[in-house]
């Protein structure tokens, strides 16, 4: 009853017992006659919203180029030699940093009750992961994406000190050929391979860079590729041009061109590019059992690894880098979510991927949430919008099979007539029109509100965060107008019929991290207010993706895109391979639009940065005009991790994984 | 005429009717490895099928000789051929996800399958005929009552749905029982019964139900029959004609229904494995699905079949052991 009274007066019930408290004491003290005077303290936790800017310092690593000339006599000729050299400098600058809600650190909130304590030995971690710890193999493609670079077992050359700015991790120094077909990479010395496999050597390097590459590989053969999203981007950044060892520690990385992502987005450590793992392993131990192990340079050790169940990571007493606290770090896999968290709610499990709508039920018992401060940008593209009429590459004639039927968001530049546009309006025009109100039909904050619990936040065109401080809202935003997307769809021929609809859309919100599902759900809500009927598809990616690459799809989607739809890609990154035709053979947004095509080829070639910027708004210029796609939520990638387990956990700002360098963890 | 000869007679239905069985396992067994390959091949690329993701990074040769390692440029009977081969000799090829063989991939999962369900099998196989014969016995009474509520909630219940709630209360609220997943090797043999308790129940939780209406409902119609009666009549005790007479051909239904339950138990906990993160077989087939793991989904595929088929056939043979009157037809 007395506990009901203090939360039906806004007190908590700590607030009441203490003051229950106090007026007992002075009452006592009335009772007893005496006059002295007490000073009483109590603590009442207050909830303060506050907006934090955060001002940071941090060393950006400058190429300049130095040109040199040298004169030669040669029998009476004088010839020219001119050497390109780049250095690194560093200079200090102060950059402001636009991640808008997350910082890359712990942030604690009130909980409800308190963490459980851990039911494993101190130092000891338990990690319950809906990855089915089956998809890695220690020597090839596996290690290409993720898992082992994020848990630092494997290492790379460069790793990210800003969102688009790497210093060197592996590498000691590097310098490009003058037409920038290859770079040398000198290696830092000293660096050990766990289990006794020797020291980092060039050959190491260039042998798991060669071993990735689908196009190259000895242990992939003509064999399997592309276990990861990123396989295919690293074989076309490599193409067919194997790396070798100059000598004992200067490797020569060659590419098909050179793109200004090699060192972040390649070579970083959370990029597309390969660990490095020991071809001495490889050699000693043959195939399988490397397929099994992973031999890294990183501050853990790959210890045990039940295929479908469990891996165990050791961390190794000292590391050139940084040893770290915690002794072991077990993943297990556990699929269903809620049993995830229930696993962290009685401490079987000290931290957990969950996702973003439930990260408040873990945070009301106790738990804290954490992140590298990257998040996905989710968007819904219309697929089938298919522009481009030959290949880029090979300029052959492309098959388009999108337009069969007519359908009201599709584009068709093929034949501009198709029977049932407005007077006077192309079909290009038409679907231009309807895709716009969709995009204007929906409200994003509140989507954000309720399918993240406001965790997240609004994203209005692909590839661009609000958040950046380069984003112009008059510009590229799309905003909610309901009233303005009903004319645009009477205006586009679409007006409603007498049950009030326009037309049906087919959407397909696939059933991953739940939120793609949820969204989709929300949007569609949207859309059935504005007169559009939607079909909503639930089933499994595996089931849609051939479609998409086949290029016959034609639903609107809710995706995020492997590369360009995190919120922190750099804005030079280049931007459109994923709506054209460089893509075929492989997944896509299901759009090939020409434009998209050149902003990714121009940027890519571009060497000047605030060039690729400029060149990448000319690009939100063009999708904020055409809308192949819109943008609906930034989801915010984080874990959640048991106080009593971990103290802190400060990790390196991410590109696109969730968590980094458990080596940083401290402990309570 | 001798012992021998009279054997041997007896036998010839038996060996007919065996010969049939084995036939018809080998026919549905062709059929599944049609089945599975054909699936394989479905769709406008089955290079598509063999690369889990993308394809656009890849050079012409290596496309070329992708489609060469895996036969793919080669008529599709031919494909056929040299697959149905390859299986025949254990070849099974290998996981595109994880570059091992998908044999040893599917030997990995399969023991901790076979050992769940065989607990679950015998938690549901022995309290449930138990207590089949219970609520037989008792027709009408309390026990009756319990035992058919029992089984209509046991067969109305989804698996998925009261593992999550078994999960919720025995594990998170009263925190009895570990949440899920299988214990480590190096756990002791305590603890690593403890991860057993959920799974079992859950996955034995509907078939007990079933063992229970198959018993009560062949109980019911044995003591009805005349023979018991003639027993009764003749003052045999209760318990006798229950245990010596009519138990025995109660039995017939549900010892053979056991095999297939089994079956079923090794091929059908893929929910209760996907929610206990039990690493067994049918977590690797889902997982195998979601990551187009093509070969490894074929692979399993094929052993459930196959477990199907084996299993189907014991139960056969199990029903011209207890039942006389398949032996003679």
């Amino acid at each position: 009853m007395r506990h009901k009274l203090g939360k039906a007066c806004g007190f908590t019930s700590r607030a009441v017992v203490t003051a229950g408290a106090v007026a007992a004491g002075l009452i006592a003290l009335v009772a007893c006659g005496t006059t002295e005077i007490v000073e009483v303290t109590r603590e009442v936790p207050v909830e303060v919203e506050r907006e934090v800017e955060v001002t940071r310092e941090v060393q950006r690593e400058v190429q300049v180029e130095v040109t040199r000339q040298v004169e030669v006599e040669v029998e009476r000729t004088v010839q020219v030699e001119v050497t390109r050299e780049v250095q690194r400098q560093v200079e200090v600058e102060v950059v402001v940093t636009a991640t808008p809600v997350l910082a890359p650190t712990a942030t604690p909130v009130p909980a409800a009750q308190p963490a459980p304590p851990s039911q494993q030995n101190r130092g000891e971690l338990v990690w319950a992961v809906g990855d089915s710890q089956r998809n890695w193999s220690g020597f090839n493609a596996g290690n290409l994406c993720c898992g082992a670079k994020a848990l630092s077992v494997v290492e790379t050359l460069f790793k990210p000190v800003g969102t688009n700015i790497a210093d060197n991790l592996l590498a000691d120094s590097f310098t490009f050929a003058d037409d920038l077909s290859y770079v040398d990479v000198k290696l830092r010395q000293g660096v050990e391979f766990h289990k006794g496999f020797g020291p980092l050597r060039a050959e190491d390097v260039a042998w798991s860079t060669n071993d990735t590459n689908p196009n190259l590989s000895s242990t992939l053969g003509s064999g399997q590729t592309s276990v990861t999203d990123g396989s295919g981007t690293w074989a076309g950044f490599l193409g067919s041009n194997p790396s070798e060892a100059i000598d004992d520690q200067t490797v020569r990385i060659r590419w098909e061109n050179f793109d200004p992502r090699w060192d972040t987005w390649f070579f970083g450590t959370d990029g597309l590019g390969a660990g490095i793992v020991s071809k001495k392993a490889f050699d000693d131990m043959g195939r399988d059992w490397n397929n099994d192990n992973i031999v890294g340079t990183g501050p853990f050790e790959f210890s045990n690894w039940v295929r479908g169940d469990r891996t165990e990571y050791t961390a190794l007493p000292s590391h050139w880098r940084q040893a770290a606290q915690i002794s072991k770090l077990t993943r297990v896999s556990v699929p269903d979510e809620s049993v995830r968290i229930i696993q962290l709610q009685t401490g079987q499990a000290d931290l957990a991927d969950i996702g973003t709508s439930n990260i408040p039920v873990a945070e009301r018992f106790g738990m804290v949430k954490n992140g590298s401060g990257t998040a996905r940008m989710v968007t819904v593209m219309f697929a089938g919008n298919l522009w481009e009429t030959n290949h880029p590459t090979t300029n052959e004639e492309l098959e388009i099979v999108t337009y069969t039927h007519d359908l009201p968001w599709l584009g068709n530049p093929h034949k501009p007539e198709d029977g049932n546009n407005p007077p006077g309006m192309d079909d290009m025009e038409q679907a231009r029109l309807v895709r716009t109100a969709l995009a204007m039909s929906i409200d994003r904050q509140l989507i954000n509100e309720a399918v993240l619990g406001g965790v997240g936040w609004p994203v209005e065109i692909p590839y661009f965060d609000i958040n950046h401080p380069d984003w112009d809202n008059s510009r590229w935003g799309v905003g909610y107008d309901p009233a303005m997307a009903e004319q645009l769809l009477d205006q586009a021929g679409y007006a409603r019929n007498s049950n009030g609809e326009r037309f049906t859309i087919a959407m397909f919100a696939w059933p991953v991290g739940h939120f793609f599902a949820d969204i989709g759900d929300a949007v569609a809500g949207f859309w059935e207010e504005v007169g559009v009927d939607v079909d909503i598809l639930h089933y499994e990616y595996t089931v849609f993706r051939p479609t998409l690459v086949g290029r016959s799809a034609t639903q609107a989607w809710t995706d995020t895109g492997p590369l360009e739809n995190f919120a922190t890609t750099p804005w030079d990154f280049p931007r459109g391979i994923q709506m054209s035709a460089i893509a075929r053979g492989g997944k896509s947004h299901g759009i090939e639009i020409p434009e998209a095509t050149a902003n990714y080829r121009n940027v890519s070639a571009e060497p000047d940065r605030a060039s690729r910027i400029d060149l990448n708004k000319g690009f939100a210029d063009f999708l904020r005009q055409w809308m192949p796609g819109f943008g609906v939520v930034a989801v915010p990638s984080l874990i959640v991790y048991n106080p009593n387990s971990i103290g802190s956990w400060a990790m390196e700002p991410g590109l696109r994984q969730a968590f980094n360098s458990p080596e940083k963890i401290t402990l309570p | 005429m001798t012992r021998r000869g009279l054997t041997s007679t007896t036998n010839l239905p038996m060996r007919k009717y065996i010969l049939q069985r084995l036939v018809f396992a080998a026919i549905t067994l062709w059929g599944v490895t049609i089945l599975v390959f054909g699936l394989s091949r479905l769709g406008p690329d089955p290079l598509l099928a063999f690369v889990r993701d993308d394809t656009y990074g890849l050079a012409e040769h290596t496309v070329r000789e992708l489609r060469a390692k895996w036969g793919l440029d080669r008529p599709l009977v031919v494909q056929y051929g040299v697959w149905l081969g390859n299986i025949v000799r254990g070849d099974m090829g290998e996981s595109i996800a994880t570059q091992r063989s998908v044999r040893l991939t599917i030997m990995d999962a399969l023991p901790n399958t076979v050992q769940l369900a065989f607990v679950a099998w015998v938690v549901a196989t022995i309290p449930g005929i138990l207590l089949g014969v219970m609520s037989a016995i008792r027709r009408g009474s309390a026990i009756d009552y319990i035992g058919r509520g029992i089984a209509l909630v046991g067969q109305a219940t989804p698996a998925f749905w009261l593992a999550l709630l078994c999960i919720l209360f025995f594990a998170g609220y009263l925190q009895w029982v570990p949440v899920g997943t299988k214990a480590p090797s190096t756990a002791s043999l305590w603890v690593q019964a403890q991860h057993f308790i959920l799974p079992a129940l859950v996955l034995a939780f509907d078939p007990w139900a079933t063992y229970l209406r198959l018993t009560r409902s062949s109980m019911l119609e044995v003591l009805d029959s005349e023979y018991v009666k003639l027993a009764r009549a003749k003052g045999v005790s209760g318990a006798s004609v229950i245990m010596r007479h009519a138990l025995r051909n109660a039995l017939i239904q549900p010892i053979t229904v056991s095999a297939l339950l089994l079956a079923a138990f090794i091929t059908g906990s893929v929910f209760v494995e996907r929610v206990f993160a039990w690493p067994g077989i049918g977590a690797l087939a889902v997982q195998a699905a979601v990551d187009n793991d093509v070969p490894v989904v074929a692979g399993t595929a094929l052993i459930f079949g196959l477990g199907f088929v084996v299993l189907n056939f014991i139960a056969d043979m199990l029903y011209m052991v207890v039942d006389p009157r398949i032996r003679y037809a």
